[in-house]
């Protein structure tokens, strides 16, 4: 839309640049005519357009992070503005702890902390010497964060992120494994999943952490606590469950319809669930449906590494916003069936 | 004819330096005449065996930098030389078992064609298409193409289906398959011969494309040739060279099918084949020669094709499309030349009353055409160019100009000598030839003067023009000083009729009031007028942007209109601008190289007017990511060199993303739209990108030397990554960019020329200032014309300046000395200019409307550059036969100073 904009102006710019062109030449008969013409209006950035990998609310407004250090923010999820980040590492996770306070995390083991809303972004941590890149970031509040990361890298800060310190869990960090992301379960309960279907638990703010049942051996990329105190995981090849009482292992398998790796899953509101993923995959599940069904711009499912791909969302205004490999968009959801 | 000369006493004796020429021309004519007529005819048959090459590398300017980087890479990413041939569904998309098969037909006939390198052969039909998706562990290839599509008959829907939704996954919408899914495409790449794509036989290539996959789809009938005796190589048929040692091997029984012709749907071609047919043979040991097989040995029949498919549209694009259109229009190009001088003989003969005079100075301006010609061809040399440009004519219409001209002037000459002194011919011949000469020389010098400063202009094309432009010179003098002449002294005087329009003479009266002061002055002012609005309209001039296709084609020419389906329905088949990025071997392991290329991409894809990048940093993060389960959180390009290797290692040379020792990475961009104004942005994108990397790489490393790494091919280590930029679209830009900055200089130096010539000729500044005037109007006019059309400003019209100052000198000069003959001092200005025009404005008319008449006929070429040189040439004659005729006598009544003694009548040169 914006580029046919573009082209539209560009052309009821002609005659005016052909004037100027003239105008030129008239006045320097010999060298004026080898000039090149007068530079066109800056182009719109389309990096709303891009691959974007994060997005949280931070109040009344959205922040999206992604690749090439890009970081959007939107007070209606349609217009977004790119704001200056000091660094061009991609970013794949942004938190915030309110409207104000927020994290940013990214490859190059990047932390990005931000006060005012995501309009201005300090660098905390830089590392690109280590090659393991962050994938997740939580924040609990102004001064406590989680980050994971690639091959076990499990930070935390209690000061704002003056300083970074590595977790002490064995058993999330033992095997080295890549964790995908960090969520908070409530009453100061939080988890950490991962490949081969890593599940760990603390029921204390994260000062202890035990192994929880996995309902699956593959890679679990997302995750989300549900209102009723269950657990929703989804991941790689489709899979998705839904915990009633995980602590006791009893796990319902979703049926997702589809072999497609969904990266992202959690509450759509009035009880439904949405489950994102690979080749355009976007799926909607009623409350007490055993099936999802496709929602979103309806094109069909498609393949292929260059197809679509979903990484984040967020519920905003009764609808979605999601993020992935062709930018932001947004998702309205369908009216909820009595 | 005579050998001995008669006597001609009444001639006026020629000026000194030509009075040695003389015997040389009179004295052994017949001998003279047979040595000229045979070097014509040995001119001519090597003119006869120049090809048309419509080379567009001649017309780029070598020396920039976008030609440079164009040339070098060429051939490692294959860009521009790619056939794109898109059949259309017109009823339905493109699953459908009917379709399929025609592709299949169509993807198997230009593959198995001698030069189309199967490499880079692209087609749903094509080996080696693949799709690549991320998979448990790692990533998948598999064929687009499902392995249970049937290799005959029709496939079951499923596999449609399956077909259907593989080319979703490979990404081949808008590339291999158009973008509403009604149409498929066949890409091909000619094969490089030894390194250099050119040296394939392009048009060859583009007419059997053309021939065996359009016209067997669209031909309801198609033709059988079968043998009618046994075929013996050598013996029925010759072989090339190289294949002499096949001689004698039975190729082709009795009653076997030699060739099938889907291409038979012009009654023109049906009966070139009446005479030869064009066939391929093969050879047991799989060699295999085209050959013209004698119809004689053939019986052939016609029938209904079995392919024949009304509902698919057939669409050829790419470099190799543009091939087609243009031997059609060099064909087009000699059909006007002989338009042209039918026309001005036809004018000649209405003027001069008698058809064999009006015939000489045709014949003579045919003979200079085939001096210039076979000079061209021997001077290119064997290896060089030497082919016939239809772009590139206008050497042939200034030799065919100035011959016309000089021819008209010399032979109503002859006929005023025979009917003012009642002489014999050869008399007549000998006195016309001493008054024509002086200026004919000086003519014929000053058009080579005028069209050599086409030389300073930095393009290949425009060197040889005007090279081709003096060679043209020899020829001119051969046949308007030597074979003229000689013709005319053995034309019996009967031709020397009355001039139809003798009744007419008491009008010229009315034009001789110019020059009366006031109106001469007002004659110049108008001059003046007419030159500054020339000026100022050519200022406006500029690159045609909009264009797309070949800019020397018509637009609504079948190519161009072809071009433009082809990039709606497949915009990411070909693009028309790529930025190299040289970075020193091992680049693309490089996370630092690889950021700096990742930029650029994401910067053009950022800038308005672009559809799409293709890049191997794009692709290596796609890797990346597939490595790593397909999440979307490792598309990135890993900061190890290792892990950077293996999102790079699945790419090789044929993807055309990297070069072998990946030291150059293109960045291909894909415009929405292929105008000059779309291309122009992309350009300054990214050459702004190139300035703004390298300053925050010498920002960032304090150490790197900027000294080193500039100018250098291949960046060292410590260098930030070099952009360069290439492709088509690019060089066109680098065309154009070259033509508005010496669109005036080319003007200036040819009105300088024409001002020299006329200063030398004239030796006054009166008569110089007269003379220079009718050229300097001409190439103002000239230069003028590309903006008052409409068209761009391109380097096909950079030669038009220069082209109509060197026709318009002659008349001028010819004007300026018959006016320096004519002025008499009794009577004043007005009876001068009248004696003036009695004399010599019939001459002059006649002279500029036999090329003018002649040059209107190319009006209606298929080729705008041709228009162009139509439009021009009458331009030019109708410029130059007027200010002749007006503005001469004007600017030299107002300088005339003192009146000089008038000259003995027989001087003169009219009618």
């Amino acid at each position: 839309m914006s580029r046919a904009g573009g082209a539209m102006a560009a052309r009821r710019r002609q005659p005016l640049r052909t004037l100027a062109g003239l105008v030129a030449a008239a006045g320097m008969a010999f060298a004026a005519v080898a000039q090149a013409p007068p530079a066109p209006p800056a182009p719109a950035p389309r990096a709303a357009q891009r691959l974007l990998l994060g997005i949280a609310a931070a109040g009344d407004r959205l922040v999206s992070v992604g690749a090439r250090g890009a970081i959007l923010v939107s007070s209606d999820a349609q217009a977004w503005q790119e704001v200056d980040v000091p660094l061009r590492s991609d970013l794949t996770a942004v938190s915030f702890a309110d409207a104000g306070a927020g994290w940013a995390v990214g490859h190059d083991a990047a932390i990005l902390r931000t006060t005012d809303g995501g309009r201005s972004w300090t660098v905390q941590r830089y590392r690109p010497e280590a090659g393991q890149p962050l994938l997740d970031v939580l924040a609990l509040d102004r001064d406590r964060a989680y980050a994971v990361g690639a091959h076990g890298l499990f930070l935390q800060t209690q000061d704002g992120g003056a300083h970074w310190a590595e977790v002490q869990a064995p058993v999330v960090r033992e095997a080295e494994l890549n964790l995908y992301g960090i969520r908070r379960l409530g009453k100061g309960a939080l988890l950490v999943f991962g490949e081969q279907g890593r599940l760990a638990w603390s029921v204390d703010d994260g000062r202890s952490w035990r192994a929880l049942k996995s309902p699956t051996a593959s890679t679990i990329f997302g995750a989300a606590a549900l209102a009723d105190g269950g657990l929703l995981l989804c991941g790689a090849h489709g899979n998705a469950f839904i915990g009633t009482d995980p602590r006791r292992g009893a796990w319902r398998k979703l049926d997702t319809g589809g072999v497609q790796a969904l990266f992202a899953c959690g509450p759509a509101g009035a009880g439904r669930l949405v489950l994102l993923g690979a080749g355009n995959a976007a799926l909607l599940l009623e409350p007490g449906a055993g099936t999802a069904s496709r929602i979103g711009d309806a094109e069909a499912a498609a393949a292929g590494l260059d197809a679509p791909t979903y990484s984040g969302f967020a519920p905003w205004r009764g609808e979605l916003v999601t993020v992935g490999s062709r930018g932001v968009r947004r998702m309205p959801l369908p009216a909820p069936t009595p | 004819m005579s050998t001995r000369a008669p006597q001609a006493a009444a001639a006026p004796r020629a000026p000194p330096a030509l009075r040695a020429f003389e015997p040389l021309v009179f004295a052994r004519r017949r001998l003279v005449a047979a040595v000229l007529l045979a070097l014509t005819a040995i001119f001519a048959a090597v003119a006869a065996c120049s090809l048309p090459d419509a080379g567009r590398d001649r017309w780029l300017p070598g020396a920039h930098p976008y030609v440079q980087a164009d040339r070098q890479y060429r051939a490692q990413f294959g860009g521009a030389a790619q056939v794109q041939l898109l059949l259309l569904h017109r009823q339905g998309d493109i699953y459908d078992a009917g379709f399929l098969r025609r592709l299949r037909q169509a993807t198997e006939t230009v593959g198995a064609l001698p030069d189309v390198d199967p490499a880079q052969l692209h087609s749903l039909f094509a080996p080696g298409l693949d799709f690549v998706e991320a998979v448990e562990g790692g990533i998948y290839a598999g064929p687009v193409l499902p392995s249970d599509y049937p290799a005959q008959g029709d496939p079951a829907p499923a596999v449609l289906a399956r077909l259907r939704s593989n080319v979703a996954r490979a990404g081949l919408v808008g590339r291999l398959v158009s973008v509403d899914q009604r149409g498929a495409a066949v890409l091909a790449g000619l094969r490089p011969a030894g390194g250099d794509a050119a040296a394939a036989d392009l048009p060859g290539t583009v007419q059997q494309i053309v021939a065996q996959v359009h016209a067997r789809l669209s031909s309801p009938e198609r033709w059988v040739f079968r043998a009618a005796q046994d075929l013996v190589a050598g013996r029925d048929f010759g072989l090339p060279g190289a294949l002499r040692a096949r001689a004698g091997t039975l190729v082709f029984h009795r009653g076997d099918t030699v060739a099938v012709r889907y291409d038979g749907a012009t009654a023109w071609t049906r009966w070139s084949w009446r005479l030869a047919v064009p066939v391929r043979v093969q050879f047991a040991d799989g060699s295999a020669t085209p050959v013209r097989m004698p119809a004689r040995l053939l019986a052939a029949t016609g029938e209904a094709n079995p392919d024949y498919a009304p509902d698919i549209e057939v669409h050829l694009s790419g470099e190799l499309g543009r091939a087609a259109g243009l031997p059609r229009a060099a064909a087009e190009a000699g059909g006007f030349v002989a338009l042209l001088l039918a026309l001005a003989g036809a004018a000649l003969w209405l003027c001069l009353g008698s058809i064999r005079l009006a015939l000489l100075p045709v014949a003579a301006a045919l003979a200079a055409l085939a001096w210039q010609l076979g000079l061209s061809r021997l001077a290119a040399g064997s290896g060089g160019h030497g082919g016939l440009d239809p772009a590139a004519l206008a050497p042939a219409c200034l030799v065919l100009a100035v011959s016309l001209t000089q021819g008209a002037l010399l032979a109503a000459a002859w006929r005023r000598a025979i009917g003012l002194a009642d002489c014999c011919s050869f008399d007549a011949a000998l006195s016309a030839w001493r008054a024509v000469a002086p200026c004919t020389l000086a003519a014929v010098a000053g058009a080579a003067l005028c069209f050599g400063t086409l030389a300073a202009a930095p393009v290949p094309a425009l060197r040889t023009m005007a090279l081709d432009g003096v060679l043209g010179m020899p020829g001119e003098l051969a046949a308007n000083l030597v074979l003229l002449p000689i013709w005319l002294s053995g034309l019996g005087e009967r031709h020397a009729r009355p001039a139809p329009w003798r009744a007419l003479a008491p009008l010229w009266s009315l034009p001789a009031q110019v020059a009366r002061p006031p109106l001469a002055v007002c004659a110049l002012a108008l001059c003046g007028a007419v030159l500054g609005g020339a000026l100022w309209q050519g200022q406006r001039a500029a690159a045609d942007e909009a264009a797309a296709g070949a800019p020397e084609l018509r637009a609504q020419a079948a190519y161009n209109r072809d071009v433009r389906i082809v990039a709606a329905a497949l915009p990411l088949a070909a693009a028309p601008v790529e930025v190299i990025a040289r970075t020193g071997a091992d680049g693309c392991t490089r996370r630092e190289v690889m950021d700096q290329v990742d930029g650029l991409a994401q910067e053009l894809d950022d800038t308005a007017g672009v559809l799409a990048t293709r890049a191997l940093p794009a692709q290596a993060r796609l890797v990346n990511a597939a490595i790593n389960e397909g999440s979307p959180k490792f598309r990135v390009l890993p900061r190890g060199r290792e892990a950077l290797a293996h999102a790079v290692q699945p790419f090789t040379p044929a993807s055309g993303l990297l070069n072998e020792d990946c030291s150059a990475m293109p960045v291909w961009v894909f415009p929405a739209d292929r105008s000059g104004a779309t291309v122009a942005r992309i350009l300054r994108a990214a050459a702004a990108f190139d300035a703004a990397n390298a300053r925050a790489f010498y920002a960032g490393h304090p150490g790197a030397n900027a000294a080193s790494c500039n100018g250098s091919p291949q960046a060292p280590r410590q260098c930030p990554v070099q952009f360069v930029i290439a492709g088509g679209g690019a060089l066109i830009a680098a065309a154009d960019a070259t033509a508005a900055a010496w669109h005036c200089r080319l003007l200036l130096l040819a009105c300088l020329a024409a001002a020299v010539c006329a200063g030398l000729a004239a030796r006054s500044a009166g008569g110089a200032v007269a003379a220079a005037l009718p050229p300097i109007l001409a190439a103002a006019l000239a230069y003028a014309l590309p903006a008052v059309r409409g068209a761009g400003l391109s380097v096909q019209s950079l030669p038009l300046a220069a082209l109509a100052a060197a026709v318009a000198l002659g008349p001028a000069l010819h004007a300026q000395a018959a006016w320096k003959r004519q002025r008499a001092p009794a009577g004043g200005a007005v009876a001068a200019c009248r004696g003036f025009l009695d004399d010599s404005g019939i001459a002059l008319l006649l002279a500029g409307l036999a090329l003018g008449a002649g040059a209107a006929a190319w009006l209606f070429s298929a080729v705008p550059a041709q228009r162009e040189f139509g439009v021009l040439l009458a331009l030019s004659a109708g410029v130059g036969a007027l200010a002749g005729l007006l503005a001469v006598p004007a600017a030299l009544s107002l300088a005339a100073s003192a009146p000089r003694p008038a000259l003995p009548a027989d001087h003169s040169i009219g009618l």
